[in-house]
């Protein structure tokens, strides 16, 4: 009998559940067929962001909404954007407006549409129209410049009796040493991301001329072994571990170390502009700056990387094209409202105000003025899947594993790997 | 092996499609079609984006066959998997032998062991990270223990005991239930009067218990060794596979190829291959251990 | 078993709640940090919360929108289990008692499919779905577990079958119960105490599962709570007081109801079994 009871109990619940499912699997066939739901209202499906743009993207959602009436379904997407787009196009159900980085397009631009005809293409950088483009043709908007170096914290530079920014190495490692006199900690990496070891092994590419060097590397002509700058790029990363947290940075992630930055307990972390929003999130009062990272003992080296990192496109696949366009077009006149304003991050367009931010911002214009800018992160021509893969060997010799030559070895197989795979796929 | 004599009539045959055919259907709709998919783009160069590919043979599969990487990460996942099998099944017999037992707290022990497993594993590994990356390191720093003080998930074999323990935690309660059910069929009788006539602990268990639970070991085993070689999550959402990849199993790897490194078709050789050894591991196991059960 | 509670046991047990309070601490630091103010969380995540406030999970349950994502995954969750037991017990039945190489290729080739990794199915999988037409909505998702959850419920109830003896149910066919009819009431409530190892197991599944909804689902409004956290991890990196009270607000459902039916479900495991 106790069973008959757990019975009629499940065929309730099923009864109610079925009435709930009914409307809920209702509306989501609506939606999956034409994107004109609940009284021919627009909605234009957006896929892109990280958290740091959450707020911003709460603001875009609710202002165009009013002013245009189109509902922006927004989503910012998990850890894996590219898995979940790429099951999006698989499934049919791709977002109407994407988001890619420069890189992207070799391969992407297959799902992207034409935007080179589109008014705001005279007002975009040429040299950022160009990462978001394939073949002469424009698929992205570019939407923010980053500058990537060294953060550091002002206050704890003056407690060390610091005075001005590092040009050389030489002269990074004696800042390194002053604080560690002081009781400070110098760095503080989180090299257990594979991201922020990507940007600091772009370095030496950018140094000894980026696409360049790709291309020595792909067609044999050059190995890692033999890269002009890698000795230079062992030892700044050693200079990160020695007076940061060792072989342990390997355990250390983005969020960790800027809690750990915005509370003073480290010096300098190796990130870039982009963070400006993240550290003031918690804790909008610190004092910090920018510079860029040096490898050698020649000042004139020492430039800034920066690029155009981030795309808007449109997938060829939207029945939205026009109305993705028009929100492309808004969202570019408005740049300086939301881009620059509220996240303090520059687009990379001719008619924007700079003056208004925030620190790291002005310490790149500043590079940018001096014309001491590399105009990529170096990382722009690596083939596909590398990556991810370069952070084994470097965290490997993070930890004591390998040697500068082994890991030169291993950077080098796993270059020839990746581009064997990816030329067969040509 | 035909024990019906002459029972294949139509209508029997009827009634047998009628029980079977949805289970069969469903298998074939959504695991044995996409695997079919999945080969078919395992001969091809699909990157996962382009709109078109090419055929290309077995070529992908020559490639994962020679390759270091995708062999070396067979090692891993074996080792962690034979950790894993044991552990499981130890601790989660173990914990439901004694759970059998009549004791005070039953209930809530229960509960609490069992717990674990309502938690999603993206949740898991969110709350691992923030208990070993910043937790430990407190109560080391705090308390002045080395050993929790540095990062566990800096160094291979501490990254390896993490995703043990992890495992272990989220894991046993798991099987801990499906042993109990099992020992549901134990007559107490039967140990009680085995008890009278003077079997010991070790006599009780092997004897007696361990025969009749026989087909819930086979259950058990059976999905903890597929469940360890196919262990993602955590490798995922924990370790990241690090540190130096020294914690990707093979399907974190092919992971990795299929959406990192935009080589789809590469990646369904490598699961192709993967599977087919899982397979037969787990086929082998469930055949050789059938054959052992009791027969009612 | 009428053995005296003794010594033995009693230290047993003891060592069990030791065990037992490293178990659940994870979840009851969760549960505590979940109560304070970020600052709070930061400087000190052992202390009690200064003062109780719910406001972290205010916040949580309406940027999160849980109410409808909790009603998404329990509708998920009680359609796929309810047709995961179904279709499961069924067949296995009919596996092991009609001995055939019909019946052994069917028990191999579904045993087979657990071998295979979900991260590789992924995108034939939402292929197969795009021309089913039911990407993107919530009858797909159920279908897909039916499919995916059944071979292990199937091997669960085969494993059971084959120990529950055929009297019964050759009884109750003498007497002219239709093999439906003899199926549906007299093997079926044997079956109990797996089924409610098969329904607990693959309720928790579903409700915890994030791979599927996650190349599945891309309307707001029918994703599941644990899509949702993932998304919502990545919005607020730094807002600890958010992420723990979301923490705990995707624990919590799974919990309560393995507390309310954890009596119903060892019960039901009991009742079962099979005499000598």
């Amino acid at each position: 009998m106790k069973s008959k009871r757990v019975v009629a109990m499940l065929a309730a619940v099923m009864m109610v559940m079925s009435l709930t499912a009914g409307c809920s699997g209702g509306s989501g066939d609506g939606s999956a067929q034409g994107e004109e739901s609940e009284g021919g209202e627009k909605i234009l499906t957006v896929y892109q962001g990280t958290a740091q743009y959450s707020e911003m993207i709460e603001q875009i959602c609710k202002d165009y909404k009013e002013e245009t009436g189109v509902t922006l379904e927004w989503e910012i997407p998990s850890d894996d954007p590219y898995t979940v787009l790429k099951a999006r196009f698989a499934s049919g159900e791709a977002p109407d407006i994407i988001d890619l980085q420069c890189g992207d397009y070799d391969t992407w631009y297959e799902r992207c549409v034409d935007l080179s005809d589109e008014s705001w293409t005279g007002h975009v950088y040429e040299s950022s129209l160009n990462g978001g483009s394939y073949d002469g043709k424009v698929y992205g908007l570019p939407y923010a410049m980053e500058g990537s170096g060294i953060i550091y914290n002002k206050e704890l530079f003056a407690q060390a009796g610091i005075e001005s920014v590092p040009t050389t190495i030489t002269e990074l490692r004696e800042v390194c040493e002053k604080l560690e006199a002081a009781g400070i900690q110098a760095f503080g990496e989180a090299w257990g991301d594979w991201g922020f070891l990507m940007h600091i092994l772009g370095i030496p590419f950018t140094y000894e001329g980026a696409a360049e060097t790709s291309e020595r590397l792909t067609a044999g002509e050059e190995t890692f072994s033999d890269m002009e700058y890698m000795d230079d790029f062992f030892d700044f990363y050693d200079l990160t571990l020695d007076y940061g947290w060792g072989a342990e940075s390997i355990g250390h992630h983005y969020d960790d170390q800027a809690n750990s930055f915005a509370q003073g307990e480290i010096a300098m972390i190796k990130q870039g502009t982009w963070h400006t929003d993240t550290i003031a999130s918690i804790n909008p009062d610190m004092d910090l700056g920018l510079f860029a990272v040096p490898l050698t003992d020649d000042p004139g080296q020492t430039k800034l990387q920066v690029s155009t990192t981030r795309f808007l496109s449109i997938s060829n696949t939207s029945e939205n094209q026009e109305e993705a366009k028009k929100f492309l077009n808004w969202f570019y006149e408005n740049a300086q409202t939301y881009m620059i304003e509220q996240m303090s991050i520059i687009a990379p367009y001719d008619n924007l105000d700079l003056s208004e931010t925030g620190a790291l911002n002005m310490d790149m214009n500043a590079y940018v003025e001096d014309g001491m800018v590399y105009d990529s992160f170096g990382i722009e021509e690596w083939p596909s899947g590398f990556n991810t893969d370069q952070a084994e060997p470097l965290q490997a010799y993070a930890s004591g594993v390998m040697d500068r030559e082994e890991a030169c070895q291993t950077l080098q197989e796993l270059w020839n790997s990746r581009v064997s795979s990816s030329s067969s796929e040509e | 092996m035909l024990r019906n004599k002459g029972s294949l009539k139509t209508k029997n045959w009827l009634v047998y499609a009628v029980f079977v055919g949805p289970a069969v259907l469903l298998c074939i709709l959504f695991i044995f079609l996409p695997l079919v998919i999945g080969v078919y783009y395992s001969l091809r160069d699909w990157n996962g984006i382009s709109v078109s590919s090419n055929f290309v043979g077995i070529q992908n599969y020559v490639k994962a066959l020679t390759d270091d990487k995708f062999i070396g990460t067979i090692g891993f996942t074996l080792k962690y998997a034979v950790v894993m099998v044991i552990g499981y099944n130890v601790f989660g017999l173990a914990l439901a032998m004694i759970l059998n037992m009549k004791l005070k707290l039953r209930g809530i022990l229960r509960a609490v062991y069992f717990m674990p497993i309502v938690i999603g594993t993206s949740t898991v590994g969110y709350l691992w990270n923030f208990i070993i990356g910043t937790f430990l390191p407190f109560i080391g720093k705090t308390f002045g223990i080395g050993f929790f003080e540095r990062n566990w998930l800096a160094y291979p074999e501490t990254a390896f005991l993490s995703l043990v323990i992890v495992s272990l935690w989220q894991g046993t309660g798991y099987y801990m239930i499906i042993y109990l059910a099992g020992l549901q069929s134990v007559p107490s009788d039967l140990l009680e009067a085995a008890q009278i006539d003077g079997a010991g602990l070790k006599d009780r268990f092997f004897k007696i218990i361990f025969p009749l639970i026989r087909p819930s070991v086979t259950v058990c085993l059976f999905l903890s060794i597929v469940n360890s070689l196919k262990s993602f999550d955590l490798n995922y959402s924990l370790t990241s596979g690090g540190p130096y990849g020294t914690t990707q199993t093979i399907a974190y790897r092919i992971f990795l190829d299929a959406f990192d490194a935009d080589q789809l078709s590469y990646a369904s050789a490598e699961a192709v291959i993967f599977s087919l050894i899982v397979g037969v591991i787990a086929i082998i196991q469930v055949k050789a251990s059938r054959k052992k059960e009791v027969e009612m | 078993m009428k053995k005296e509670y003794n010594i033995a046991i009693f230290s047993i047990e003891v060592i069990l709640i030791i065990l037992a309070c490293f178990v659940v601490f994870p979840i009851v630091l969760i549960f505590i940090n979940s109560f304070k103010t970020n600052g709070e969380i930061l400087t000190n995540m052992v202390s009690l919360p200064e003062n109780i406030s719910i406001i972290n999970y205010v916040e949580a349950v309406s940027r999160m929108d849980f109410p409808r994502k909790f009603l998404n995954t329990v509708a998920i969750s009680v359609f796929s289990v309810a047709g995961i037991i179904l279709f499961a017990s069924m067949a296995a039945y009919k596996i092991i008692r009609v001995k055939s190489k019909v019946s052994s290729v069917i028990y191999y080739g579904i045993l087979f499919t657990m071998a295979i990794p979900f991260q590789v199915l992924m995108v034939p999988v939402v292929i197969v779905a795009r021309e089913m037409h039911i990407v993107n909505t919530m009858q797909g998702m159920i279908f897909m577990y039916w499919g995916f959850l059944l071979p292990m419920a199937l091997f669960l109830y085969c494993g059971f079958i084959k120990g529950v003896p055929r009297d019964l149910e050759e009884a109750a066919m003498i007497d002219g119960c239709g093999q439906f009819r003899a199926f549906f009431y007299v093997v079926f409530p044997i079956l109990k105490p797996i089924t409610a190892t098969v329904a607990i197991i693959n309720i928790l599944g579903v409700f915890n599962d994030f791979m599927l909804p996650l190349v599945m689902i891309s309307s707001e409004k029918l994703k599941t709570i644990q899509l949702s956290m993932s998304v919502f991890y990545g919005t607020y990196v730094n807002r600890w007081d958010l992420i723990m009270a979301a923490l705990v607000l995707s624990i919590l459902p799974a919990l309560v109801f393995f507390l309310l039916f954890q009596k119903q479900i060892i019960k039901g495991m009991a009742d079962g079994a099979v005499k000598g």
